[in-house]
C-alpha cells in the first residue's frame, strides 16, 4: 500500500495550494481528487478576483487570512508566472441611500480589515468608467481589488508541487478513512488505498462528508449556486465594477478576465443538489439586468457563454482551518465560501501554522525549486495555429500535454492552454486537439473525456463497438 | 515579393475570387487555416450548393499550374493596412513562424462559423456530447462516432445535409428539428421525427440526455437523446482583424463593406459570410465587383 506522511483530499485551488506549501518539508505527500482533473469545482467557475477583503466580516478567520494572503501574493503571481491584472475596482452608488451605505458601513469595515480606499465625486465616477450608468451618485474606489487566472493558479500550485516531490492522483474519489495503527487509512472508489499520518481535509463542497468519515459533525456546508454570463464583447472596461452590497448579497458584478473579455455575474441562489451546476433562463436574465443598472452597454452584449458555479457556505459563518475534534489526525480546511482563491496563500500558511503546532512539520526540504519555467519561449516548430479564436498554436498544445499534473480531459487543455474559450467554444478545434491528446498521451480517443468520469466524446471509433443498446435513458 | 492579391480564406468564396483574378492575369497568393481547400461548409456542398465542386475543380487546376499560390496550414493573424506606403501587410502564422506578407490588394473571404449553443443561449448543464454542424464533420471524418441517438437543430438545409450523412454511417436520428419554416411534407416528418421549433433547455450530465423543444405551436416536448448537433446561426470570422482598423457591425462581427464590397480601407475587400453572416448567398457580383476595380485601380 502507498505509505504518505500528509495526504490532501480535495485537488482545488485550496488544496493545491496547501500541497505547494507542504511540498517544502522532507516529507511524502500526495493529493487526491475526484475528478479526472484539478480545477473541477468551484475553483473553476468564479469571476477570479483576488480580493483585498475590504468587506470581510472584520475580526474573523477569513479577514485575517484575506489580509496575509495580500502580502503573499505578488512573490506568487512572480514565481508561478500566473496572469494577473491589477485593476483596481470601483463601487457604484446609484442613489443617496447607497451613497450612505457606502459611508456609513463600507468605508468602516474597510478601515477596520487594513484595506484603502477612497471616496469618489459623481464626476470622478464617470471620468474614471465612462461606460458607467450616468445615473450614479458617486463611489468608492478600492485600489487593491485585482484580477488573476484561477485555472493558471491552481494548475501552477499542483505543478510546482509535483516538481518538488508531491505526488497527484486524479480520479481518486475519497469512499473511506479508518483509524490504522498511528495513521489512517484512505480508501478510494477504484479499489486504490493509502497509509498516511496526517489528512487534510480541503473537498470543498464536500469537505463536510469527509469529516463525516471520521464521525466528525461539527459543521455543515450548504450549496450556493452563481451563475455568470461571459462575452468577449469590448465594454472598455479598465476596473471590476461593483454594485454597492445590502443585506443579503454581494450583488451581481462585472469584471474583466485576464485571458480576455468581461464576466457578468453571480447570482446567489441557495439550493440542495451540491452537483447541480447547471444554468437557467432566471439566473441569466437577472445577471444582465443587475449589472445593466451599473454599465448599461451590458444589455447589447453577446455572450459566448453561460456557466454556473457552486460554492460552499458554511454552518460556522467562517473558515474552519483546525484539527478535527473527533480524529486529530484530520485537519479540516472547509466553509472556504467565495474567497478560496483570494485566500489560497494565506489557508497555506495557516494550515502549516497548526501542522507546526503539532510537531507534524519535519525540516524544510534543501533546493527547494521556487519558480516554475517560463512556458513563453518563441518556438521554432509546430507553430501553426490549432484553436482559431484565441491563436494558441499546436507547440503550446504539446508543451501542456507532458506537464505534472497530466491534463487527460478536454477541458483540461482548455484551463491550461486557453485553447477552445473563444467564440466557436472548442468546435473548430476540438477534433484536433483530441487527436493531439491520442498520440502525445497515448490516450484512445472513445476515452478522452469532456469533464467529468462518463463524458467521453466519442462513441465508437473505427470500428470499436458501440455502447450498448438500452444504456441511454429514454 | 509583393503579391497582387492576397486573399484570406480558401472557401467556395475565396476560391471563386481566385479564379476571376487568374483569368485577369492578377499574382495571387491564398491562405488559409485549414489542411485543404474548401472551406467549413464543405460537407454541406452535395446537398446545399452542388456547383461549388466546379469552383473547386478550377481553383485546383489553377493551383496546379502554379496561376495561384495556395498556403494550407497557414493562419492570418493580423493585418496591417498600407500607410504612406502602398502595401498591406499579413501576418500569417504557420508551422515555422510568422511570416509578414504584402500585397496590394487584401481580399478577406474568412468566412463564418456557426454558433455554438452558449452563444444561442440555451440554458441547461454543461455536458458532453453538444456539437455543432462543424465540429460533428470533424469527427465523421476521422470516423469517430459522436452517439447513439442524436437531435439535429437547425436551419432546414443544414440539419438534412448532416441527416444524410449521419443515415450513411449508421448513426441512429432521435429527431429533427427545424429553427425556421419548415417545407417539409408532412407525410415524411415521421422518419426521423421532425418538427419546427426551439430548443429551451439541455438535460443531463455528464453526457447529454435530453433536450427540451418547444414547439411553434407552443407544446413543449421532451427528446431522448445523447448527442445534439446545433446549425443555428452564424459568427462572422473576423477575429483576427482585431486592431486593424477596419470597420464591423454593431455587434463586432460582420466586416461593414460598401456597395463595391470595399472595407472601411481602401484596397481592402471583404465578401462572402464574413460580411453578410449567411453561407451559400450569391457572391457572383461581389467578385465581378472586386475584379474590375483591382484591374481598373493598376
Amino acid at each position: 500500500m502507498n505509505t504518505f506522511d500528509v495526504i490532501v483530499i480535495g485537488g482545488g485551488i485550496v488544496g493545491t495550494s496547501i500541497l505547494r506549501e507542504l511540498s517544502k518539508y522532507s516529507m511524502k505527500i500526495a493529493l487526491l481528487e475526484r475528478a479526472p482533473d484539478v480545477c473541477e469545482g468551484a475553483s473553476k467557475a468564479n469571476s477570479g478576483i483576488i480580493h483585498t477583503g475590504f468587506d470581510a466580516k472584520p475580526n474573523t478567520l477569513e479577514s485575517r487570512l484575506l489580509a496575509e494572503s495580500r502580502t503573499l501574493w505578488p512573490d506568487l503571481i512572480e514565481s508561478l508566472r500566473i496572469p494577473y491584472l491589477p485593476c483596481g475596482a470601483v463601487m457604484v452608488a446609484l442613489n443617496d441611500e447607497e451613497m450612505h451605505t457606502i459611508t456609513q458601513q463600507v468605508v468602516p469595515n474597510a478601515l477596520a480589515n487594513g484595506v484603502d480606499t477612497r471616496l469618489l465625486s459623481k464626476e470622478e465616477v464617470l471620468e474614471m468608467g465612462p461606460y458607467l450608468h450616468e445615473e450614479t451618485v458617486g463611489g468608492l474606489w478600492i485600489e487593491g481589488e485585482a484580477l488573476v487566472d484561477p485555472f493558471w493558479a491552481t494548475r501552477a500550485y499542483a505543478e510546482i508541487a509535483t516538481q518538488n516531490g508531491a505526488e497527484v492522483y486524479l480520479s481518486h474519489e475519497v469512499q473511506s478513512i479508518e483509524k490504522k495503527g498511528n495513521g489512517l487509512q484512505v480508501s478510494c472508489k477504484n479499489g486504490n488505498a493509502f497509509l498516511t499520518k496526517w489528512v487534510i481535509n480541503a473537498a470543498g463542497l464536500w469537505a463536510d462528508e469527509i469529516a463525516r468519515m471520521v464521525d466528525d459533525h461539527s459543521f455543515t456546508l450548504t450549496p450556493r449556486k452563481g451563475q455568470f454570463v461571459l462575452t468577449e464583447h469590448e465594454i472598455g472596461l479598465t476596473s471590476i465594477v461593483l454594485p454597492v452590497p445590502n443585506e443579503k448579497s454581494k450583488g451581481i458584478l462585472v469584471t474583466p478576465v485576464v485571458f480576455g473579455g468581461t464576466i457578468l455575474g453571480p447570482t446567489a441562489e441557495d439550493q440542495t443538489d451540491k452537483r447541480d451546476r447547471s444554468t437557467n433562463e432566471e439566473g441569466l436574465r437577472l445577471v444582465v439586468e443587475g449589472t445593466s443598472k451599473l454599465v448599461p452597454a451590458v444589455k447589447q452584449v453577446q455572450p459566448i457563454r453561460q456557466f454556473a458555479g457552486v460554492r460552499a457556505v458554511c454552518s460556522t459563518g467562517d473558515y474552519v482551518i483546525r484539527p478535527s475534534l473527533a480524529c486529530e489526525q484530520m485537519i479540516h480546511v472547509a466553509g472556504i465560501r467565495s474567497t478560496g482563491v483570494s485566500a489560497s496563500p494565506g489557508i497555506a500558511k495557516e494550515v502549516e501554522r497548526v501542522m507546526s503546532a503539532l510537531n507534524a512539520l519535519p525540516t524544510p526540504v534543501e533546493g527547494y525549486k521556487i519558480n516554475l519555467d517560463d512556458r513563453f519561449v518563441e518556438e521554432t516548430k509546430d507553430g501553426e495555429i490549432v484553436c482559431l479564436c484565441r491563436s494558441i498554436t499546436k507547440h503550446e498544445i504539446n508543451l501542456v500535454l507532458h506537464k505534472q499534473p497530466l491534463p487527460t480531459t478536454l477541458d483540461g487543455i482548455k484551463r491550461r492552454t486557453g485553447a477552445m474559450l473563444g467564440e466557436c467554444q472548442g468546435n473548430l478545434c476540438m477534433a484536433s486537439i483530441m487527436e493531439m491528446m491520442n498520440s502525445g498521451l497515448n490516450i484512445p480517443v472513445d476515452s478522452i473525456c469532456k469533464h467529468e468520469e462518463g463524458s467521453q466524446l466519442v462513441c465508437s471509433a473505427h470500428g470499436v463497438k458501440k455502447r450498448e443498446e438500452g444504456e441511454l435513458p429514454e | 515579393m509583393i503579391y497582387d492579391v492576397i486573399i484570406i480564406g480558401a472557401g467556395r468564396t475565396g476560391m471563386a475570387m481566385a479564379n476571376q483574378l487568374v483569368d485577369a492575369q492578377k499574382s495571387v497568393l491564398m491562405l488559409d487555416h485549414q489542411t485543404a481547400s474548401g472551406g467549413w461548409n464543405q460537407p454541406y456542398w452535395a446537398s446545399v450548393s452542388p456547383e461549388s465542386m466546379q469552383i473547386k475543380e478550377r481553383f485546383s487546376h489553377s493551383e496546379r499550374d502554379q496561376r495561384v499560390i495556395f498556403r494550407p496550414n497557414t493562419t492570418a493573424v493580423g493585418l496591417l493596412p498600407a500607410r504612406r506606403t502602398e502595401h498591406h501587410t499579413i501576418l500569417a502564422r504557420h508551422q515555422n513562424g510568422t511570416d509578414e506578407i504584402k500585397a496590394k490588394f487584401v481580399i478577406v473571404a474568412s468566412g463564418s462559423f456557426e454558433r455554438p449553443r452558449e452563444s444561442l443561449q440555451i440554458p441547461g448543464t454543461r455536458p458532453a456530447g453538444i456539437f455543432t454542424g462543424q465540429s460533428l464533420y470533424s469527427f465523421l471524418q476521422r470516423g469517430w462516432i459522436p452517439g447513439n441517438r442524436v437531435a439535429l437543430v437547425g436551419l432546414e438545409p443544414y440539419v438534412l445535409a448532416q441527416a444524410k450523412q449521419l443515415t450513411q454511417q449508421g448513426i441512429p436520428i432521435a429527431a429533427q428539428v427545424i429553427t425556421g419554416a419548415l417545407t417539409i411534407k408532412n407525410s415524411e416528418r415521421e422518419h426521423p421525427p421532425t418538427l419546427a421549433g426551439t430548443v429551451q433547455q439541455i438535460s443531463g450530465y455528464p453526457r447529454v440526455e435530453s433536450i427540451q423543444v418547444k414547439r411553434t405551436d407552443h407544446q413543449e416536448v421532451q427528446i431522448a437523446c445523447d448527442t445534439v448537433v446545433f446549425s443555428c446561426g452564424r459568427m462572422p470570422n473576423t477575429l483576427f482583424l482585431k486592431g486593424s482598423g477596419i470597420q464591423k457591425d454593431a455587434h463586432e462581427e460582420a466586416l461593414r463593406v460598401d456597395p463595391t464590397a470595399q472595407t472601411s480601407i481602401p484596397g481592402i475587400f471583404a465578401l462572402g459570410s464574413c460580411v453578410t453572416g449567411e453561407s451559400f448567398l450569391d457572391v457572383t457580383s461581389s467578385v465581378q465587383s472586386i475584379c474590375n476595380q483591382i484591374t481598373s485601380i493598376q
